[in-house]
């Protein structure tokens, strides 16, 4: 395949260079750094939608050649690779072993792990297993002088020296190119099953509340809109028996357990499906369709936060929100995705998303002068151009603390100038 | 500097703090000091001039600022009982005592978590929510007596991390208060607001990056089932070939504790739970999860242990049995003195799989140094502690001493290891930075710190061997083991 040599990055074209190993791309950025040149991270170029446009010229440096596994100790359950390697590639060399990273990605053969690493991806298993930051063991970034710089290291438990890691998690590449980590992993279940419960739309909060004290212990928690629940259907090549809202629950682990499990739960749900029930056991296809729900829709997208109590209620609002809209929250989390296809032509998107925002903001603390509360962020915003108040609200307290992190890490700023929170 | 202008600096100090946290809400006399001049690691010591107890963020503030007003280096401090020296005040000054911020302040079920003052004993936590069916699950074996604040600072585990993860995977916000007296919050009950995760990063920073004065923690939901099996084997070698090949065989127990002959000598006359004396080793093997197929799981452990030569594996059959078996394991340290005089626990890690050669060597070690080495580890994480025991009274025991331990951690290192699972750095392991990573890594972790402490006056000497006030590296080698470090 050959490599891209330009590469659109929110509407500013940057000539891309593919260097073929760390100490190549270390050059690269030393070079830039000389001659004053933004560096641009990319890697399968799912998601650099995500955060603001790029603010200085520049060039983009592609990981993707970077893909070797370093060290697969497979008994230690921990894995090291460059993280240009793709999210499917290192699912397959881990199937080998009966073995896993459980991190949802919507676009696996595309997504490189460093992508993934630096937009905190996560999908509807996090409720079971957690996220990046439960899993990233060591990593290496490249520092602003082109040199590698790594911390943590390769076994499971290590609270030797600052925990860097955690910084590059969701860092959108603002603080260097990651290049290599080491994970840790987990066993592949014997069985798995989701099970589709349709819900009348004033069933939903009881539903949540069930799902929290239920006897079961699902690793997915889901409440999807009737555009979701559509859209998975249709992914998993299924029909629905009925329209509208639905709670989407998954299991895993053995088989037993997790027949126990589906069981228990219709049981417990009898009084609060609004139909029938639909379960897919050990049904990959149905797993891949809820994670490419994490994947692209609509015009414009969105991602917010709130206290799991209060899901329910922002998912409502994020329904109505738009035309064509479908919306995913996971439940155990408080974490919400939606999508649609607004009507910018009556409100301009930012007015809408600050009356979103508002609502993120969980009612009991809404009051308080300073905010504890929810967050939301526009993920795609369609025609619409993005800043950093649409795309990611006010400051919080934390962000000077932030700034001066990234001006110790990248004084001249130098890696993805512009991309994140205002300041980084 | 003379004695009289330190003497006349303190007296400034004091008045200044005094203000501040009021006559009872600190102490300055030696003799009061000197439960404050160590911690749980006795090979360092050094005198604070003060020690203060605040009982809110905003006095924390107050002192913090006095501080910076007079050039005076200070620390926080929970409840001492690291094993790093992550509380000695290296430099003198102020310790930050969170004894007196001991608050509950939130417990929220429906969303799973819970708002503590820093200085919350760990167990208190569970105590609290355990009849609704929750916990707080870092579970340190000092959990009776450390703080919720300093298991942030060091980010703690105990043996059912194995499963569910140490302090920084239920750690979901902090109340800081900055090297310079600003206060910021980090995170918070919300998941994952936008921008750095700075939680992540405070979590660990050992008290170099401020005075946590608030923590938001995750609360996860009891386990339906739980069993508890307690394997006896001839030799320490089987017992951790059982353990790697558990971890192999995709298994992830609760808890896999192993506690060696020596220690078991111990733990018995302490607690009387019934070990038999002549094992080479016990291997604590917990599962939990749901009822329905618990008893496959426990079955498949008994079996591999059974394979690699277990002499007998039983269940704990009551919850009683079960809590004293636990006790044993918790309480051993404490059970440790009948064994000698004085002892130097280690915490080095090495990739599971190697768990059976590292013992190999240990006991090589402490054949050829001549010191005996009790084990006790939270064994599933290949996270190690060699308690070696000497006699402090002796110079020559406690120079061996230094060398079996460094000779431990060094291998650890060369098996692809760390130097530290879960006690952390502080002074003892500083040594140690310059080997686990380059000097590009140790600037960059160096440059992070720049940003929290810039003044280097927030627990200087910790951590990282070059950070803080450039006389440091000196002050630290002055506090070489076994003595005391001049006033
Ligand atoms: C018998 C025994 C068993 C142990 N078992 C375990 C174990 O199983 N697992 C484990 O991880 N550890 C264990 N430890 C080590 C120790 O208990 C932990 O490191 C614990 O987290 C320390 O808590 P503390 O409140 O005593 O903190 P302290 O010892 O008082 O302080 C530890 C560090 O944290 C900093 N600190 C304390 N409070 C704050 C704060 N509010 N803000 C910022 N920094 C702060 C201090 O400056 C210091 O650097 C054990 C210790 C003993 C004595």
């Amino acid at each position: 395949m050959s490599e891209p040599q330009k590469i659109d990055i929110q509407g500013h074209v940057v000539t891309v260079k593919h260097p073929a190993t760390q100490e190549e791309l270390g050059q690269m950025v030393h070079a830039a750094a000389q001659a004053g040149q933004a560096i641009y991270s990319v890697g399968g170029a799912t998601r650099q939608y995500l955060g603001l446009p790029p603010v200085n010229p520049g060039i983009g440096l592609c990981t993707r050649k970077l893909d070797r596994v370093i060290d697969y100790p497979a008994r230690d359950m921990t894995v090291t690779v460059e993280l240009g390697m793709t999210v499917a590639k290192l699912r397959e060399v881990l199937a080998g072993e009966n073995q896993d990273l459980p991190i949802d990605c919507p676009d696996p053969s595309r997504a490189t792990l460093g992508g993934l690493l630096a937009t905190n991806g996560s999908g509807s298993r996090r409720h079971g297993y957690g996220t990046l930051r439960d899993y990233l063991l060591g990593l290496t970034v490249i520092d602003d002088h082109g040199r590698p710089t790594k911390s943590g290291g390769r076994v499971v438990k290590n609270v030797a020296g600052y925990d860097m890691g955690k910084l590059h998690i969701g860092a959108l590449g603002t603080l260097g190119p990651l290049v290599q980590a080491t994970f840790k992993l987990k066993p592949r279940p014997e069985a798995t099953a989701l099970s589709l419960v349709p819900l009348a739309p004033d069933q939903l909060e009881a539903f949540a509340n069930q799902m929290n004290q239920g006897q079961t212990r699902p690793i997915v928690i889901d409440l999807l809109s009737a555009g979701a629940a559509r859209e998975f259907a249709r992914l998993a090549g299924q029909t629905l028996p009925r329209e509208g809202w639905h709670g989407l629950v998954g299991f895993d682990g053995a088989e037993m357990a997790v027949r126990w499990q589906l069981q228990t739960l219709r049981d417990e749900l009898r009084s609060l499906a609004a139909g029938e029930v639909l379960e897919l056991v050990s049904h990959a296809g149905a797993w891949e369709a809820l994670t490419a729900l994490g994947g692209p829709r609509g015009t414009t997208g969105l991602r917010a936060g709130v206290l799991p109590g209060e899901s329910v209620g922002l998912a409502r609002s994020l329904e109505t929100w738009a035309p064509a809209s479908g919306v995913v929250a996971h439940l155990g989390a408080g974490i919400i995705n939606a999508w649609g296809d607004p009507d910018t032509s009556r409100e301009p998107l930012l007015g809408q998303v600050e009356r979103l925002r508002h609502q993120a903001q969980p009612k009991r603390l809404q009051d308080q002068a300073q905010p504890k509360g929810g967050w939301l962020v526009v993920t795609r915003s369609g025609p619409t151009a993005r800043d950093a108040r649409m795309v990611f609200g006010s400051a919080r307290q934390d962000h000077p603390l932030m700034a001066e992190i990234k001006r110790q890490l990248d004084p001249g700023c130098l890696f993805n100038p512009g991309r994140y929170l205002t300041d980084l | 500097m003379t004695a009289t202008l330190l003497d006349e600096k303190t007296a400034i100090l004091i008045t200044h703090l005094t203000k501040i946290v009021g006559p009872d809400g600190l102490i300055s006399s030696p003799a009061e000091l000197m439960v404050y001049e160590c911690d749980g690691y006795t090979m360092e010591k050094n005198r604070p001039e003060v020690v203060v107890f605040p009982r809110c963020t905003e006095e924390i503030v107050g002192v913090v600022k006095a501080c910076n007003e007079l050039g005076v280096p200070f620390l926080p401090r929970g409840s001492g009982t690291s094993l790093a020296g992550g509380c000695l005040p290296v430099g003198g000054g102020v310790i930050i005592s969170l004894a007196r911020m001991r608050k509950i302040l939130e417990v929220d079920i429906r969303n799973r978590y819970a708002l503590v003052e820093p200085g919350v004993i760990n167990t208190w936590l569970t105590n609290r929510v355990k009849n609704d069916g929750w916990h707080y699950a870092p579970d340190p074996s000092s959990q009776g007596a450390c703080t919720i604040g300093g298991n942030v600072a060091t980010n703690s585990g105990g043996p059912h991390t194995l499963k569910y993860g140490v302090t920084v995977n239920h750690i979901l916000g902090v109340e800081l208060v900055l090297p310079d007296g600003r206060v910021i919050q980090i995170g918070g009950p919300v998941e994952e607001a936008p921008g750095y995760d700075l939680t992540g990063l405070v979590v660990g920073s050992e008290g170099t990056f401020g005075v946590v004065s608030k923590v938001w923690v995750r609360l996860v939901r009891n386990p339906q089932s739980v069993r508890t099996l307690l394997g006896i084997f001839e030799s320490v070698d089987d017992a951790t070939r059982t353990i790697s090949e558990i971890i192999g065989a995709g298994i992830v127990p609760a808890a896999l504790e192993m506690l060696d002959n020596l220690i078991l000598g111990a733990v018995e006359e302490a607690f009387g739970f019934g070990f038999p004396l002549d094992a080479g080793a016990v291997l604590i093997m917990e599962v939990d999860g749901l009822e329905t197929g618990i008893d496959d799981e426990a079955a498949r452990i008994e079996s591999i242990a059974l394979k690699n030569k277990a002499r007998k594996v039983s269940r704990a059959n009551t919850e009683a049995e079960r809590m004293l078996l636990w006790k044993s394991r918790k309480q051993a340290f404490g059970a440790v003195g009948r064994l000698a005089p004085s002892y130097c626990t280690q915490d080095g890690v090495v990739p599971r799989t190697r768990l059976p050669e590292m013992l190999r060597i240990m006991h090589d070690i402490s054949k050829r140094h001549d010191i005996r080495i009790a084990n006790i580890f939270h064994a599933g994480d290949g996270n190690m502690h060699p308690i070696l025991l000497f006699d402090e009274r002796d110079p020559a025991q406690v120079q061996r001493v230094m060398e079996a331990s460094h000779e431990i951690l060094d291998t650890c290192l060369k098996l692809g290891g760390s130097v530290t699972g879960e006690h952390g750095i502080g002074v003892e392991k500083i040594d140690f930075m310059p080997k686990l990573f380059s000097p590009d890594d140790l600037m960059a972790m160096t440059r992070v710190r720049q940003a929290f402490n810039p003044t280097g006056l927030c627990s200087p000497g910790k951590m990282l061997p070059t950070a803080g006030a450039c006389s440091e590296p000196a002050a630290a080698r002055q506090l070489k083991p076994g003595r005391r470090a001049p006033h």
